[in-house]
């Protein structure tokens, strides 16, 4: 006879995590998305549901993550109700992810940035597509009546799509908990499925979540007292112990969830706004349109035939990868910054095209220019084009108002950036949560530009006048480095603008930022490139600005009209303005290169 | 009448000197305990004390309840008195001063009832009474009755202005009485006491006073101190604190009591004084007016006064909890009352061994005075890495073979193992 390990050793339970936090949920989650998904497929966990708090900024990190590993990942958030409890939802197709996104979406346009705002009576609709996880407090509330009154709530709109999450976590008396929640279950006919509360996806990560918690509170970490979790059970716990922790029944029902729940970001698809194609055209037959008026307009005599085998080459191209809305979206714009006088110049890779040439996005005329169009731009790479547009500074906000208007605010809006912990910020932080005096934080963060790692920190602290051997400051290197690269807040892009055919918040979640009148999506774009979802940039330049009082002023001098396109032309062979030494325009021309360089 | 006539109407009279600094001092003391009814308490040396009530009758449930109280406080401080009231104070303490329980209120009732009183509560020298006498004049009408040139040519102007103002024809001013700072008074035994119960009654009356005085100025006291003097040597103090300030006479007796109750004298008493601590404002204060008596505080704020009467102020201390995961940090000694205890404390004991005991292991399980039958847990309590006192605990809840109920736990880091940690009440 054989040896069967399978026959020695009783399986391990399969189980999905449906109930977790990533660092995306600021100062609470204390590991990043790709860590949670890796470590997931490393336990062998059927799935793992990304549940940040009404917020969806983690999903796409951690959808290429779990691509990568082959983890099924479920898209959810957790949201805690002003009048109710912690809800975790989870989005089972693509309704019910745009509804959990509106939802989101408007949970957090009610409020100002960073918060949000949500209760009973914004789930009223039920959330179709959805399917709700009702957590309860540790310990479990005193007051019976609460327990019932959010079950009853929960079934009421959730009909045959709610669970109760038992959570048991090693508290004081996790069998009575477990007994009290199967009673409200019973009574409600609310089934029971195990959730971890996740918060780190190792044990280890708990020092680094106690200070997130101190952060958060502003309070230093030896002052949180019952702010902090007694113990380190919110990770992703080995399967083993689940087994011993919970009733069999209760890991299976994660896994049958885990299978309701089939959306993918994959299905995320991009629709460009219709309203740029006129009546009776495709995208395709209006770009190459545009693009045949352009010839007539920049080459009045006739194209070269070079020119024309070029645009020919680009537009099946663009046809290819279905970008030609995307070109028409930029071209609208230029148009419209035209139209009112704003200078504007397109750059970046696809903006080297005798497309954008010929729509009028940029001024570099193919034929004086070799341009590598297929370099930047190519069916292999499956990435999306990029054009910067620039304007003039001063008037930049007249074509972001422009956009906001064409196509309203539920469905234009910025795409975000995400700010994260520098080592400045880090060291700063850790240490206010350990409990030190600002001002020696202060000047430790000061004294400290830049450490690349753990063995550079420690030098430079010996060099501030610390003592790094000692534990309060190995303590503090040790969080600091942690938390480096930590997301803290979502700001603004600074002109990357995502523009939807329906309701952009069917996409993904829109927030507030911090300047009134703007609001943005919680993806960013290294998030946009990953779905392949594209953005038009409008930025803001200020040697555009410059350019544009110095044409005024040498047109009105000379009385004739140079133009934009006549100085970029020049830019190979050196701008020449008769009647002025070489070494003026050349220093201009050097500025202008310095300052694309930067930005 | 002298003492030998006196001692011939009853020869076991016991006689004492008159002592004019102790009656003044029991004057003051009145004052002070009937400051409480208003603040506009005048003295009448040497043995009047004037209230105007008028504004303050209806607080106190009106004029009949005002004077079943005030009596019966008189009584408790050891005092019997005379009352009377009348629109102006004069009037009112020559009422009172001729025993008349006379209670005047409108002026126009005034003079045919002045009228009938003796000439003495004029308090006049005694040749001026003896001079009154002889004319035939026994009461304030035959007084008035006379010519005023004449009597003012004879008497002086002094009886007819004390008439007048009696009446309310002249104005009639007087110095209100002002409240100390702190409250201090004493009672001196005729013969000498021996048992300290004995002593709580004479005490209890300085009690009634204090209280008035704590209610005049709406404050209390957490500490009292009573004094005990001897003959020939150092005098006992004998110091009460409260869990908080109260103005309570019930409350400060009973404390009072519970101390002398197991109090062994150093010898005979001669005097007590009460002296009373900082008086601080006492919340809900003007209500506890209006009521009989101040809100009780909780019964187990008297049990804790009563056990630290007993057992000593040290050996009685309050638990407070630390909002901290670590058992034996989250729990502090404190005074009692001071803090309050956390209400989701869970299923721990509140009594924790100063050093977890390590126990012993059969088989990797627990033992305590034999095998240990696990009923909770575990619960995990991870906690403290700031400090370097990081902890990794599994807590149970554990039955010895006695049936007593322990809490233990099981050590995740370093050497590892089981301790006892706390044993349930």
């Amino acid at each position: 006879m054989e040896f069967s390990p399978e026959a020695v050793y009783s399986p391990l339970p399969a189980y999905a995590e449906l109930h977790c936090l990533s660092n995306f949920t600021f100062l609470r989650g204390a590991s990043h998305p790709e860590e949670l998904v890796r470590r997931a497929a490393g336990l062998g966990y059927s799935a793992l549901a990304l549940t940040d708090e009404c917020s969806l900024a983690g999903v796409v990190r951690a959808h290429v993550a779990a691509k990568d590993v082959g983890l099924p990942l479920v898209i959810g958030s957790e949201i805690r109700l002003q009048d109710g409890p912690r809800l975790v939802l989870l989005a089972t197709d693509r309704e019910g992810y745009g509804n959990l996104s509106e939802l989101i979406t408007r949970g957090r346009r009610r409020t100002k940035k960073g918060s949000y705002s949500l209760d009973w009576s914004d789930l009223d609709s039920g959330l179709p597509g959805c399917l709700a996880l009702l957590t309860f407090p540790h310990p479990l509330p005193l007051s019976k009546g609460e327990g019932e009154k959010h079950s009853r709530s929960v079934v009421e709109r959730f009909p045959g799509r709610a669970w109760i999450a038992a959570e048991l976590l090693q508290g004081p008396d996790d069998r009575a908990r477990l007994a009290g929640l199967r009673e409200l279950g019973k009574i409600y006919g609310l089934p029971l499925a195990a959730a971890g509360d996740v918060h780190m996806h190792v044990r280890s990560r708990r020092p680094l979540q106690d200070t997130l918690t101190a952060i958060r509170l502003r309070t230093p970490v030896h002052a949180c007292g019952h702010a902090l979790f007694p113990n380190a059970e919110r990770h992703l716990r080995l399967r083993m112990r689940l087994a011993q922790i919970y009733p069999a029944e209760l890991l299976a029902e994660t896994v049958r969830i885990a299978e309701r729940c089939r959306f993918s970001l994959e299905e995320l698809r991009y629709e460009y706004p219709e309203e740029l194609v006129p009546e009776g055209e495709t995208p395709s037959s209006h770009l190459r349109k545009l693009t045949e008026e352009g010839l007539q307009r920049r080459f009045p005599a006739g194209a070269p035939q070079k020119i024309r085998d070029l645009v020919e080459r680009e537009l099946s191209l663009i046809a290819g990868l279905r970008y030609e809305a995307f070109f028409l979206t930029v071209q609208d714009i230029v148009r419209y910054a035209r139209s009112q006088g704003i200078l504007c110049q397109g750059r970046g890779s696809a903006a080297n095209s005798a497309v954008c040439y010929l729509l009028g996005i940029t001024e570099v005329n193919p034929t004086k220019q070799e341009l590598l169009f297929e370099r930047f731009i190519s069916k292999e790479r499956n990435e999306p084009p990029d054009i910067d547009v620039d304007f003039e500074h001063q008037r930049r906000e007249e074509v972001i108002q422009y956009v906001y208007r064409k196509y309203s605010r539920e469905r234009a809006a910025l795409a975000a950036t995400l700010i994260t912990y520098q080592p400045k910020s880090a060291l700063r932080d850790a240490g206010k949560a350990l409990g030190l005096d600002a001002q020696r934080v202060d000047r430790i963060a000061k004294s400290i530009a830049w450490w690349d790692d753990r063995k550079e920190l420690a030098s430079r602290l010996r060099d501030a006048g610390f003592d790094p051997a000692s534990p309060v400051m190995q303590r503090l290197t040790a969080l600091a480095c942690a938390l480096l690269g930590f997301p803290r807040h979502l700001s603004q892009h600074v002109g990357g603008f995502v523009i939807s055919r329906g309701a952009l918040a069917q996409l993904v979640p829109i927030e507030n930022a911090a300047m009134p009148e703007r609001s943005v999506i919680q993806w960013d774009k290294d998030d946009l490139e990953n779905l392949g979802l594209l953005k038009v940039d409008v930025l803001a330049l200020g040697m555009l600005s410059a350019i544009r009082r110095g044409l005024d002023f040498v047109n009105d001098l000379r009385g004739n009209a140079i133009t934009m396109a006549c100085a970029t032309l020049c830019t190979r062979s050196r701008l020449e303005i008769p009647g002025r030494p070489d070494a003026d325009t050349t220093r201009g021309i050097l500025s202008m290169s310095s300052l694309r360089l930067r930005s | 009448m002298a003492v030998a006539a006196a001692l011939a109407l009853a020869p076991r009279l016991r006689v004492a000197p008159r002592d004019p600094a102790a009656e003044t001092e029991a004057l003051l003391g009145v004052a002070g305990w009937a400051a409480q009814f208003t603040p506009g308490v005048a003295l009448e040396f040497p043995d009047g004390v004037l209230l105007e009530v008028s504004g303050s009758l209806k607080l106190f449930g009106g004029l009949e309840s005002f004077l079943e109280r005030v009596r019966r406080e008189l009584g408790e401080m050891g005092w019997t008195a005379a009352f009377a009231g009348a629109p102006t104070p004069r009037a009112a303490f020559w009422l009172a001063w001729a025993g008349k329980q006379k209670f005047i209120g409108e002026s126009a009732e005034l003079e045919p009832v002045l009228a009938e009183l003796p000439v003495e509560v004029l308090r006049c020298k005694d040749e001026t009474l003896a001079a009154f006498e002889a004319i035939g004049v026994r009461t304030l009408g035959e007084l008035r009755s006379l010519p005023r040139e004449g009597v003012a040519r004879r008497f002086g102007q002094e009886p007819l202005t004390g008439l007048d103002r009696a009446l309310g024809l002249l104005p009639d001013p007087r110095n209100f009485f002002v409240l100390p700072a702190r409250f201090g008074a004493a009672i001196g035994f005729p013969a000498e006491v021996t048992q300290a119960e004995a002593l709580l009654f004479a005490a209890r009356r300085l009690i009634v006073q204090l209280a008035g005085f704590l209610a005049a100025r709406s404050g209390g006291v957490q500490r009292f101190v009573l004094r005990l003097g001897h003959r020939d040597k150092a005098a006992t103090e004998i110091a009460i604190g409260l869990v908080a300030p109260s103005r309570d006479a019930e409350h400060f007796t009973l404390l009072l009591r519970e101390r002398l109750s197991n109090f062994a004298l150093s010898g005979p008493v001669r005097e007590i004084s009460l002296q009373a601590g900082d008086v601080v404002p006492l919340p809900g204060s003007n209500l506890g007016l209006l009521l009989e008596q101040g809100k009780p505080p909780g019964q187990w704020e008297h049990l804790i006064e009563r056990l630290r009467s007993r057992l000593g102020t040290g050996a009685v201390h309050g638990l407070s909890s630390h909002a901290e995961h670590r058992p034996e940090r989250a729990i502090a000694i404190t005074e009692p009352g001071s803090r309050q205890l956390h209400p989701d404390f869970g299923e721990r004991p509140f009594w924790l061994l100063e050093r977890p005991k390590p126990l012993a292991e059969v088989g990797a399980a627990p033992h305590y005075q034999g095998p240990l039958e696990l009923l909770a847990g575990p619960e995990r309590i991870e906690s403290g890495w700031w400090d370097g006192g990081d902890v990794a605990r599994d807590y149970f809840v554990a039955r010895t073979q006695n049936e007593a109920l322990v809490w233990i736990y099981r050590e995740w880091r370093g050497a590892g193992g089981w301790y006892l940690h706390g044993v349930f009440a």
